[in-house]
């Protein structure tokens, strides 16, 4: 009997193990597309971030990025990125804090977090904790002075920026016309102020309250701006034009616009070459990738960020000129080949001040902008109140 | 994680309908079931007969619910995002007929077998 039938028998065999295999992969491992929203800032650098999430893109085809840019200001980056439906926010340091109070994001684990240079992990925790970060660093940022060398044979000894920086020649970002150029103003004033003292902004971020303090660590940059002595630009755009266009021999920047300006100058015949060295104390900066609480795709969001941060990301983000956030990429000998500087970099980073994490800060920026703006532009005297109002936002 | 956006499970069904394409192929050149000998000629001893009876009911029973697998198969597969997905759900609209075929069968032989039991315990014995 068996014979008359083992030809429908195979078939029946086959028609079972197959469609019952094909089932059990449905049901068990397949994967539906995803399409994951990244609001983020415009892109300075002219690829590289963007390079990133291209590689991601295609070797991911079911769980893909789409980059929203959003251009916003320090006061109005957490509205626009909060009506902004995003999976996954790039968030400057500053707002970690404020998305966090106002449970916007999520904590999540870094997978490289043991080699996350300290300063760096700090910027992505919030006010009394010291175990949960909230966004996983995308990459690192520091203020730095930026010089000229127009002849390589004569000595070039490291420059004292409480000199320079307040000296013809110099320039940075002193001025602003408009909440797009307010922060620059602010961290501007709050590492000259760290140059003449360093305790006026502590290690976490805590400033000094005591007037007569600022007032004496200001009256210097005062001085050099009334009187004309320093070139006073709005943006790092602008300040990189000044430098360029009025051949000057130093600048306050950050790192990541070094290779363009160095590119640019290395074409003139009167520049040898750019060189970086690092602030007494620089402001910390840099992006942050962060979960929106309540995107339905969590466990991918968390597998893109890990992508865009770990470490072979932050070697091809180093060539780009953005700081690593890791010990890892800075100690990497082919990342050193590439990016020379990438030492004076760490140390910049190490030894950054975070400005204050508060879920205030837009609040605190504003007053403090308003504040010494008009005390070293207009010569109006810093008052008690200049205090009370800088205590008052980030109470 | 292709470019063609194919996964594990569209693979099996793929290779299944390939294997099943070329078998009915050769089942049809070579033992067409129109042309199957009468099962009347084989001198079937009543009671291992009932137990086959049993086993083509089963049989079928568990066709038609693979064939109920296919048909679940087919809009799934029509409506996903990729070819792949498409084509799978394509490839699952022979699989489930041929099944149906298949249980068809089964449950006609089941029906007949029963029939011939019927009739040999109704015939007086020589």
């Amino acid at each position: 009997m068996g014979e008359l039938y083992s030809r429908r028998s195979f078939l029946a065999g086959t028609l079972t193990a197959g469609l019952l295999s094909s089932a059990a992969g449905y049901v068990f491992t397949r994967r539906d597309p995803v399409t994951l929203t990244l609001a983020t800032g415009a892109e300075p650098t002219g690829g590289g971030r963007n390079l990133l999430i291209n590689m991601w893109n295609e070797l991911n085809p079911d769980i893909r990025i789409a980059v929203r840019e959003i251009p916003s200001s320090t006061q109005d980056q957490f509205a626009k990125f909060t009506e902004t439906k995003a999976d996954i926010y790039n968030l400057d340091a500053i707002h970690i804090p404020r998305f966090a109070a106002e449970k916007r994001i999520e904590p999540i684990a870094p997978r490289n977090d043991t080699l996350l240079l300290p300063s760096v992990r700090r910027i992505c925790q919030v006010e009394g904790e010291t175990e949960r970060l909230w966004a996983v660093p995308f990459n690192s940022d520091a203020g730095m002075l930026f010089r000229r060398v127009t002849d390589k044979k004569t000595a070039d000894r490291l420059p004292d920026f409480r000199a320079v920086g307040l000296a013809p020649g110099f320039t940075g970002q002193l001025e602003t016309i408009g909440a797009q150029t307010d922060e620059a103003f602010v961290v501007n004033v709050l590492e000259q102020a760290l140059a003449q003292d360093d305790a006026i902004l502590d290690p976490e971020g805590v400033l000094s309250y005591g007037l007569g303090q600022w007032k004496t660590a200001l009256a210097p940059l005062a001085d050099a701006l009334r009187s004309d002595r320093i070139n006073a630009q709005t943006g790092e755009d602008d300040t990189i034009r000044a430098f360029q266009n009025g051949n000057l021999t130093y600048m306050r920047n950050w790192p990541v616009w070094f290779p363009g300006v160095d590119r640019a100058e290395r074409a003139r015949p009167d520049t040898v070459e750019i060189r970086l060295s690092p602030l007494p104390a620089g402001i910390l900066g840099g992006q942050n990738l962060a979960i929106d609480r309540e995107t339905p795709h969590r466990e991918q969001a968390e597998r893109v960020i890990h992508f865009l941060t770990d470490t072979p990301a932050q070697k091809l983000l180093a060539g780009y000129g953005f700081a690593p956030t890791g010990l890892d990429a800075y100690i990497d000998s082919e990342v050193q080949r590439n990016v020379p500087y990438l030492r004076v970099v760490r140390d910049a980073v190490e030894d950054a001040r975070p400005r204050p994490i508060h879920p205030g800060y837009a609040t605190f920026a504003q007053r403090f902008k308003d504040h010494t703006y008009a005390y070293l532009h207009r010569g109006e005297e810093l008052t008690q109140r200049f205090i009370t109002d800088i205590r008052e936002a980030l109470q | 994680m292709t470019g063609s956006g194919v996964q594990g499970w569209h693979v099996t069904l793929f290779v299944t309908a390939a294997i099943t394409l070329i078998a009915t192929i050769e089942w049809l050149i070579n033992a067409p079931p129109w042309k199957r000998p009468s099962l009347t000629g084989h001198g079937l001893d009543p009671r291992q007969a009932r137990g086959y009876v049993m086993t083509k009911r089963l049989r079928a029973a568990l066709l038609v619910l693979l064939a109920l697998v296919a048909v679940v198969i087919v809009p799934v597969g029509m409506l996903g995002p990729t070819l792949a997905d498409q084509l799978a759900g394509v490839t699952a609209v022979p699989l489930g007929g041929i099944t149906l075929i298949l249980a068809y069968l089964s449950y006609r032989e089941s029906r007949e077998m029963s029939a011939l039991l019927r009739n040999s315990a109704d015939r007086p014995p020589p």
